[in-house]
């Protein structure tokens, strides 16, 4: 009898260790820490563990080099070169996606039978993949079977080459990313919008502003948060590109659209199979992520306050 | 305990980079290798994903139904490009396929880091007749002088021309070029055609034709210790200018083409001259463009050059005595007159096994009997080198582009040497 009591006490003090705030607050967070811990920190630690050895792909002849890896790749100019265009890449995507977002979203504010439709629209390229997106407008533009040539073409214009000129290469694939992603900034922002009360505009419009005014005075300094969120996602994002460039150009013409990413998986997982020189690579580019995402947020929340 | 651990993390973050592409290409990558009673399922990974493919796929359901050793092949086909990809991390990973198919231009750099078996013993099996295969072609599959892979095809680059365009350029369509030379006059007519007609076509990742009319031309990647780059050289540089007039200068084709982009050109009959290998025949075939083949141009009249490559059987160490001996009857099986035959025809291929070459059908084929007559001398590019694959990725095929964007020919061709001697010293 004795025994029973004891094995029903133990349950019971264990529920209810359980059962307080903050040890529960540990359990709902286990799942999220557990996938963390196995799909990032540890690939990362990993990675960077690889970076100071000497180590293909099949792990044979590993040695390690300490930091000779960090030191090639300041002498490896496809390297670097790949460093510049992830850079190009971000400058041309992200700050238009987030201004092509946000206008679509300010336009698209007011629920109407046609914005509802509209908004249903530009949300459609979002659950597209990535891959079929960049298959797509690569027979789109392609010059001799592509319809947007043609129709050039048609025009009297010469038929420009838009994945196979150096120059229209990246602007290109830029184009795509914000055509295949735009619908993702366009509905958060559309959320900060619809949440601004409307008695601040009442009050701009009492005080004489145009809508142009009220768009920059009112609403701008109102969603600051939320654009915030989006350069900083929209920036990371664009730092790993890969799908559409492996898709479109895979890195030419003469591999000036080639990005970090592409050349490290190059690097890692075709000939030379080397895992150590392209974990080197990987932990530069997380570096480099990493102090471009914290500036951009340090940025956005000295704008915040100094909008408050 | 410190390689352990190294290894450890190796594992973990190879497998977490790769699994966006392993998931992507969407195939099982686990080996399927119980044993049902007494048949033993082999899994066989390989990139004929063409109508070749096809013809393959039919070979190994016939064998699973009438093979007396209990084998069944379990196969998976993928493009060579995401073949090449799930190969390394497969094996890695420990989750390689029984046995491969792989194309002799990336084996040694598998046999180099230990991955595969040695197959020498195959040829002393029963029923396996070693002087039936030629030697060429058996050779392919010996690294330092032996044998891990065993002969499933052996290819070489063809002359295509498009009889129909030959015709409409005054051309006679029953005479190809035979030289480089020719050929530059041919395509220079066809693409004054017009209506987007291209005279000629050279992918920017063309390294077969470029590595063959190097090879005509008298240069060399490598010297003969294949330690240092020869790549410097006046028959480089007349290579190079070559390619550079044609597609640059004259404009008698694409300058920026990918091998696939010119096939489909090809396809669709607005090609009039291309060098390819034999799986373009079932597509011009089905696309019923007029077409014809030939032994590669030379860079004179009679010369007799010319690459030979192929694909061969190959295991990975992590197979088992047991799946080998099943990996074997199937191996055999491929290698009877019946399906070397059958391959050969439905194909296109050259024939590689003597009692196929001698039959009827096969001299009665021209095409393949055509490609027959290059086979006898051409000869392995660099057998046996590990080095190749990567210097014909990262060196040769961007070497291409810029030459057929009209960079100086001279430059390229040193910076191509630098980087050549950059990966033999293994930098």
């Amino acid at each position: 009898m004795e025994e029973i009591d004891t094995s029903v006490n133990k349950k019971r003090s264990f529920f209810r260790f359980w059962n307080q705030p903050k040890h529960a607050a540990y359990l709902f967070m286990a799942p999220s820490i557990i996938i963390l811990l196995f799909f990032m920190v540890i690939p990362l630690v990993g990675t960077l563990g690889l970076s100071f050895f000497d180590i293909n792909i099949f792990f044979t002849g590993t040695k390690f080099v300490g930091l000779d890896n960090f030191i090639q790749f300041f002498h490896d100019q496809r390297a670097i070169n790949s460093m510049w265009h992830t850079v190009y890449f971000t400058l041309l995507e992200t700050p238009t996606q987030v201004i092509v977002g946000t206008i679509a979203a300010a336009a698209l504010s007011r629920t109407t039978l046609f914005n509802r439709f509209s908004r249903s629209v530009f949300y459609v390229p979002v659950i597209c993949s990535l891959t079929t997106s960049g298959i797509i407008f690569s027979m789109l533009l392609d010059p001799n079977i592509g319809w947007i040539p043609y129709v050039l073409h048609q025009f009297g214009m010469s038929t420009p080459q838009f994945f196979r000129d150096a120059s229209l290469a990246m602007p290109s694939i830029a184009v795509m990313t914000v055509w295949k992603n735009f619908g993702v900034t366009m509905t958060i922002m559309l959320t900060a919008i619809q949440a601004i009360s409307p008695s601040l505009y009442e009050s701009a419009e009492m005080d004489g502003a145009n809508k142009k005014q009220q768009f920059f005075h009112v609403t701008i300094p109102q969603i600051i948060p939320s654009l915030g969120f989006c350069v900083m996602t929209n920036l990371i994002g664009s730092m790993q590109v890969f799908d559409q460039i492996y898709v479109t150009t895979a890195g030419g013409p003469e591999f000036k659209t080639e990005s970090a990413v592409q050349y490290i998986y190059s690097r890692g997982f075709s000939a030379p199979y080397q895992l150590g020189y392209a974990s080197s690579v990987a932990t530069i580019l997380f570096v480099i992520i990493a102090v471009l995402s914290i500036s951009a947020n340090l940025y956005m929340s000295h704008k915040e306050k100094q909008m408050r | 305990m410190k390689h352990g651990l190294i290894k450890k993390l190796g594992v973990v973050a190879a497998i977490a980079a790769a699994g966006l592409s392993l998931a992507a290409c969407g195939s099982n990558s686990k080996s399927s290798s119980s044993s049902s009673g007494k048949t033993t399922t082999i899994t066989f990974w390989n990139g004929f994903t063409s109508t070749d493919g096809d013809v393959l796929k039919q070979i190994v359901k016939d064998y699973n139904k009438t093979n007396k050793d209990h084998v069944k092949v379990k196969m998976d086909i993928m493009t060579w490009d995401n073949f090449n990809q799930k190969l390394p991390t497969a094996i890695t990973a420990k989750k390689a396929p029984d046995f491969v198919a792989m194309n002799y231009g990336d084996m040694a750099s598998y046999v180099s880091n230990g991955t595969m078996k040695e197959m020498g013993d195959f040829y002393n099996q029963s029923g396996v007749d070693k002087s039936n295969f030629q030697s060429t072609a058996r050779n392919l599959g010996v690294i330092n002088g032996k044998t891990y892979f065993i002969p499933m095809q052996v290819q070489g680059m063809y002359l295509y021309w498009n009889k129909k365009l030959f015709k409409k350029a005054g051309l006679n369509p029953n005479n190809p070029p035979k030289t480089w030379a020719e050929l530059a006059t041919d395509a220079k007519k066809i693409s004054k055609l017009g209506n987007n007609t291209q005279g000629f076509a050279m992918p920017k990742d063309g390294s077969a034709i470029m590595y063959n009319l190097l090879q005509d031309n008298g240069a060399k990647l490598m010297n003969s210790s294949e330690k240092k780059s020869a790549l410097n050289s006046a028959a480089t540089k007349k290579s190079f200018d070559y390619l550079q007039q044609l597609i640059n200068k004259d404009g008698v084709g694409p300058k920026n083409i990918s091998g696939a982009e010119a096939d489909n050109l090809m396809l669709a009959g607005s090609l009039g001259i291309y060098i390819n290998g034999p799986w373009l025949n079932s597509g011009l075939k089905k696309n019923k463009i007029d077409y014809g083949i030939n032994t590669l141009v030379q860079a004179k009249q009679g010369d007799q050059k010319a690459i030979l490559d192929g694909v061969g059987f190959g295991i990975p160490t992590s197979t088992s005595d047991d799946k080998t001996k099943a990996i074997y009857s199937f191996v055999k099986y491929w290698n009877t007159t019946k399906i070397g035959k059958k391959w050969s025809l439905e194909n296109k291929c050259a024939p590689y096994l003597k009692s196929v070459a001698a039959n009827k059908d096969i001299k009665a084929d021209k095409l393949v009997s055509t490609m027959y007559k290059q086979i006898g001398y051409a000869k392995p590019y660099y057998p046996g080198n590990k080095n190749m694959s990567n210097i014909t990725t990262n060196v040769i095929n961007p070497s291409i582009e810029k030459v057929l964007a009209g960079n100086n020919t001279t430059s390229v061709m040193k910076s191509a040497s630098k980087q050549i001697d950059s990966t033999l010293s293994g930098n």
